[in-house]
């Protein structure tokens, strides 16, 4: 009896040991988690002699993220979002990007992106970050003028995107933006710069996004809201 | 102790010797049948060193990859045998000269305290291997540098959580590192924020990215080729993600792509080219 | 009626103790708790000014607050205050604090009896392993596949680091905690420890030292790994401070342990028994300890300076106020390398003496393996800078550090030595405790070798900072002194429990741990000559083959670990009752009883040899180390 028991047992720990092996390898395709915000669909577009879907992808920065999250999450149709009003990394003085820090939008899209910045700033450590990598062009909109770039003393955010680690892809796209006009006084709700941009999505996969002016606490300006996931870092997922 | 027991002492050690070398088939030998399975698990060991470095460990495509490759090996020879000569002796205990005791232990073993020659082999031994490896590590060291023309020099800049590469003189500035073959490659790093590690994979050197100041470090490639720069100080939140693309290419092709990042041709030939 | 009836049973006034009558870990608790809290007000309100520095202020003080306040809650401070006030204890306070008639209780109370301190660091010892290996299995869980979401980077690099630590912590304390103080006092022929106050006090510290660091999870976590490398440490979240405390409360503790084992056996020792005569174990623990006092400050420092760092605006660390994160690095490697060899050499010590007893011989070569703890412990403090090969620090200086690094592997070949010539010829009597010394000789030749690769400069420019250096220390500290210790677990848990350890259960759990063992790191190693990178939440897919048998073999192997502890358990309730000597072993502590009595030797032992008289003719020596009747409790007295 004894012997059908333990044996019984080790045939368990095989069996389960070999399910994590095939569970292991199955765990290939990454999928957006809920509380992702997908890209509007809004037709087609002719881009170098080929039709892609086109895609808006609308967020915006804010100096706190209490102000406008709620708005966004309205405005943006996104009610699934998990945290209500308050930003779902709990530091609600800390600057976010709203109303998600998920994003997904469908792999080689035309992908038109809305950005509203409230933010204050300062300068950047690497000037390379000032200006703009890997959008169509290589120019950004900021309130209806084309640039190629903005001030390395005196700008809030960037918008930076590289394939994560598993993602077969050399896709690199990074976009500054400007302080808000009321500098060091920005606030949720005036002052806002309308940043717009667009790039082709990448092949299917995983890419992370980040923020590259360090924007935190502590010395060098990495600590806090910078180290901390789902402030100024996520994830943008191809699908 | 008195002298009756030194002479109890002595017998049971003389005894306990003797079947190392003396007694019965060559085969039936202690000695011997430990030399088989010293033979039998360096062999092994070897194998495994080839087995990683050849199959596993990425393609060489410079100098320093191959010292890497060949220390594995030749230190994997050196610390073969010894190490399955403790394997051997232990195997060879379990096998030969277990007693199953139950709840009552065995009699006792000869009281072997110590023995100045095994003793003396063996600190000799290791002793010999230190300096072997010693000179090894050194002679590596010492053999940079053997490149005739001017290095290239490429600027190195680590921050959370990107790389981002300079070529002076060409006004080029990518996120990808592209290095020519025949030509020694002298990277000089720093960083924008905190410590990262410079890791070119298949070039074989590392070396960390300070803020504040620059660290050196020299590569020669050898074969063109892909691989990827990683960082290997964790440097907070996407520390996972601070990978960049690496490739060495030809010359030729390398003062192709410095022009296609936008530098004049002929910063790209002088700079790519080189001279004396 | 057996002696040890005789103490235990001794009828206290009713005010022996004092204080002490009414403190245990629950008031430590609640008494820290109330200080937490008060800490928290004063700060919160008083200091939290600055946005920048605030946050720091207030979780220091608050976590400073709750070790100080355990301390207190529990006694620590008892016997000093009514010392100072001129009311010092008497003898009947000494006995109650040596836990004299309180049965089960003296447990959880700041008891000054070395072996209510041994047994607390043993469970202490097991819950720390426990949480740093569940920690290590959300590690593997979410390296299963390339870009597993289960945690957030946030969260993976706070789980690496409280992993990292938990298991330093852990394995500095899992031979010198519960063996140095259960056994080594008895070996030696003490009463108890030198300075048992001191004993309490080291354990109860590791005690209060851990809640900050498990807080430190919550309060946005340590980002930086265990080492904790500036300035990224200087900018982390307040997660940082908990931890610094953390580790000044158990520097502290380690440096307190180390003295009382020190003096113990310089000062305590029984009549006849010269330092010539110690079990191996003793010297092995002695060494520990000195390195340990030498190596311990140094992360003292290094952490107070962070702390000051971040809360206060020093910038010893900080590049852009003129710090250097060299300077952190050297302060602490400083403490780092000789640290492994403080977790070593007892693991090392222990399997030597359980080899001998299991062989029945002499250890082999004793005088040679002591010299090689000593020289061990002399090159520890020499080779810092191998672990800041590749910061591009001194590269001149290359060649030296990688001649000291070398040469570590004379005195670590010695310990093989001594074991392999203990086993030359032996009777081998294969009980548990013999399974893991055999275990220990495959795991640390392993990890012994791979460090061979690794003080080789240009190898190490490969392989450092990747999964092959993780690898290589967990085949060393895990295989090797952990094992170790295991070893010593097995060999003395009918000493301290007073039960057989079930081997069946416990031989399922060797050959499981064993066995995934050897996957779960072969895993590693495979990563590490592939080139991932350490303590990194994602990777590229062609890492995915070998972190999935390295994932799998981890739970196998937390299986194995999590069924000696079902063994322990269970034999520690309802076990065989052990004799005094079921090994037939010789040195002091197998002379008493199974557990031993308050105070250990009713008649103070006489030793006339050392333990290794195996093989010795019994007629042809002078009695034997001690006489029966010179002994205490003994059931059936020496053999
Ligand atoms: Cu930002
Ligand atoms: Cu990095
Ligand atoms: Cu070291």
């Amino acid at each position: 009896m004894k012997r059908i028991v333990w044996g019984l047992i080790s045939l368990v720990i095989a069996v389960v040991a070999v399910g994590l092996v095939i569970f292991g390898f199955s765990k290939q395709q990454y999928q957006a988690p809920t509380g992702t915000v997908a890209a509007k669909s809004v037709g087609t577009i002719q881009y170098q002699g080929m039709t892609r879907d086109h895609v808006v992808l609308t967020f915006g920065t804010y100096p706190d993220s209490q102000g406008k999250y709620g708005t966004m999450l309205a405005a943006e149709g996104a009610a699934s979002t998990p945290g209500g009003n308050v930003h779902p990394g709990g530091n609600p003085s800390w600057p976010a990007y709203a109303p998600s820090n998920q994003f997904s939008v469908p792999a080689g899209a035309y992908v038109t992106v809305v950005w509203h910045q409230y933010d204050s700033g300062g300068a950047v450590n690497d000037p390379y970050f000032a200006q703009v990598h890997g959008t169509i062009g290589g120019t950004e909109t900021v309130n209806g003028k084309t640039i190629t770039g903005v001030d390395a003393n005196n700008m809030a955010h960037t918008f930076t995107v590289r394939p994560a680690p598993g993602t077969a892809s050399g896709f690199f796209l990074s976009v500054p933006s400007p302080v808000s006009s009321l500098g060091n006084n920005a606030a949720n709700n005036a002052g806002g710069q309308t940043v717009t941009f667009s790039f082709i999505a990448g092949a299917k996969g995983l890419y992370a996004w980040n923020c590259e002016y360090p924007c935190g606490l502590g010395i060098g300006g990495f600590g806090a809201v910078m180290g901390s996931y789902g402030y100024m870092s996520g994830y943008l997922h191809v699908v | 102790m008195s002298s009756n027991h030194e002479d109890i002492k002595r017998e049971q050690i003389a005894e306990a010797v003797e079947g190392w070398t003396h007694g019965g088939p060559l085969y039936r030998r202690p000695a011997f049948r430990i030399m088989i399975l010293v033979v039998l698990f360096s062999a092994f060991g070897i194998w495994a060193a080839a087995f990683f470095t050849d199959k596993i460990m990425p393609s060489i495509l410079s100098t320093q990859m191959g010292s890497v490759h060949d220390t594995v090996i030749l230190f994997t020879v050196l610390a073969a045998p010894v190490s399955a000569l403790v394997y051997a002796i232990a195997a060879y205990s379990v096998y030969k000269w277990r007693r199953t005791g139950g709840d009552e232990p065995p009699p006792d073993g000869p009281p072997i305290r110590e023995n100045t020659l095994v003793t003396s082999l063996w600190l000799g031994m290791s002793v010999i291997l230190v300096v072997v490896l010693l000179v090894w590590g050194m002679t590596a060291l010492s053999s940079e540098n053997q490149g005739q023309l001017k290095p290239v020099t490429v600027d190195v800049y680590g921050q959370q959580w990107l790389w981002t590469f300079k070529y002076p003189g060409t006004g080029v500035e990518s996120n990808q590192l592209v290095v020519p073959t025949g030509r020694q490659i002298r990277f000089v790093i720093t960083s924008y924020d905190v410590t990262h590690g410079f890791w070119p994979n298949s070039l074989g050197v590392q070396v960390d990215a300070n803020p504040g100041f620059n660290t050196y470090i020299t590569a020669d490639p050898t074969k063109t080729g892909q691989f990827a720069v990683r960082c290997s100080q964790l440097c907070g939140l996407y520390h996972a993600y601070m990978d960049a693309n690496g490739k060495v290419v030809t010359p030729a092709q390398f003062s192709a792509w410095l022009i296609s990042q936008g530098a004049s041709s002929s910063a790209a030939n002088a700079y790519a080219l080189g001279g004396k | 009626m057996s002696t040890t009836a005789l103490l235990e049973d001794t009828k206290l006034g009713p005010k022996a103790g004092g204080l002490y009558r009414h403190q245990n870990f629950l008031t430590g608790i609640i008494t820290g708790g109330l200080a937490m809290l008060v800490g928290w007000l004063i700060a919160h309100y008083t200091l939290q000014s600055n946005a920048n520095w605030g946050s720091d202020m207030v979780v220091t003080v608050t976590m400073a607050a709750w070790v100080v306040g355990f301390m207190a809650g529990i006694g620590a401070f008892n016997a000093v205050f009514r010392w100072m006030i001129g009311h010092d204890q008497d003898h009947e306070d000494e006995l109650y604090a040596a836990g004299v008639s309180q049965g089960w209780k003296r447990y959880f109370k700041f008891c000054t009896d070395h072996k209510v301190v041994g047994t607390q660091y043993l469970v202490l010892v097991m819950t720390l392993f426990a949480v740093g290996g569940t920690l290590a299995m959300i590690i593997r869980t979410q390296l299963i596949s390339p870009n597993n979401h289960l945690i957030s980077p946030q969260t993976y690099n706070a789980v690496i680091s409280i992993h990292g630590m938990i298991m330093i912590i852990a394995t500095i304390i899992m031979v010198s905690g519960p063996w140095a103080n259960f056994i080594l006092p008895i070996q030696v022929g003490a009463k108890d420890m030198a300075f048992p106050r001191l004993n309490a006090l080291s354990l109860w510290l590791v005690v209060a030292a851990v809640p900050p660091i498990l807080i430190s999870l919550f309060i946005g976590g340590v980002d930086s790994g265990w080492t904790t490398y500036a300035p990224l440490s200087v900018q982390s979240p307040p997660g940082q401070d908990a931890f610094s405390i953390t580790i000044i409360t158990f520097v502290v503790s380690v440096t307190v342990a180390g003295i009382n084992t020190i003096t113990t056996t310089l000062t305590m020792r029984a009549k006849g028994m010269t330092m010539g005569r110690l079990p191996i174990f003793v010297w092995g623990s002695i060494v520990s300890a000195g390195l340990g006092l030498y190596a311990m400050p140094a992360f003292l420092a290094a952490q107070s300076m962070l702390l000051t760092d971040r809360v206060v605006g020093t910038s010893f660390f900080a590049p852009a106020q003129g710090g250097a994160g060299w300077l952190y690095e050297n302060i602490f490697w400083i403490m780092g390398h000789p640290e492994v060899y403080v977790i070593l050499i007892p693991g090392v010590a222990a399997a030597m003496d359980v080899a001998s007893t299991f062989s029945r011989k002499p250890v082999f070569g004793y005088k040679i393996g002591i010299g090689a703890f000593f020289g061990l412990a002399v090159l520890a403090i020499m080779v810092w800078a191998h672990h800041m090969f590749t910061t591009g620090w001194a590269p001149n200086l290359a060649d030296p550090w990688m001649l000291t690094t070398e040469l570590i592997s004379i005195p670590t070949g010695i310990f093989f030595l001594v074991i392999i010539g203990t086993l030359w010829r032996g009777s081998i009597w294969t009980r548990l405790p013999m399974y893991w010394v055999y275990l220990f000789l495959w795991n640390f030749i392993i990890g012994g070798v791979t460090g061979i690769y690794l003080s080789d400069v240009p190898a190490d420019q490969y392989f450092h900072g990747d999964m092959f250096v993780t690898a290589h220390f967990h085949y060393t500290l895990l295989g090797g002194a952990m094992i170790g210790a295991t070893a010593a677990l097995c060999y003395w848990f009918p000493k301290m429990s007073g039960r057989m350890l079930n081997e069946r259960i416990g031989k399922t759990a060797f050959w499981v741990v064993a066995i995934f063992f050897q996957v779960t790191y072969f895993g590693m190693f495979w990563e590490g000559f592939q080139g991932m990178p350490r303590r990194i939440a994602a990777y590229a897919p062609y890492f995915h083959t070998a972190n999935v048998i390295a994932t799998v073999g981890a739970y196998g192997l937390f299986l194995g670990w999590v069924i000696l502890l079902y063994a322990l358990i269970h034999s520690w309730m309802n076990g065989k009752v052990a004799p005094s000597n079921p090994w037939h072993a010789k040195s002091l502590e197998w002379h008493i009883s199974s557990p031993p009595p308050l105070e250990n030797f009713l008649v103070d032992p006489i030793v006339t040899s050392d333990p290794y008289t195996y093989g010795e003719d019994e007629a042809a020596t002078p009695a034997k180390n001690p006489t029966p009747a010179t002994v205490g409790s003994s059931e059936e007295g020496a053999h």
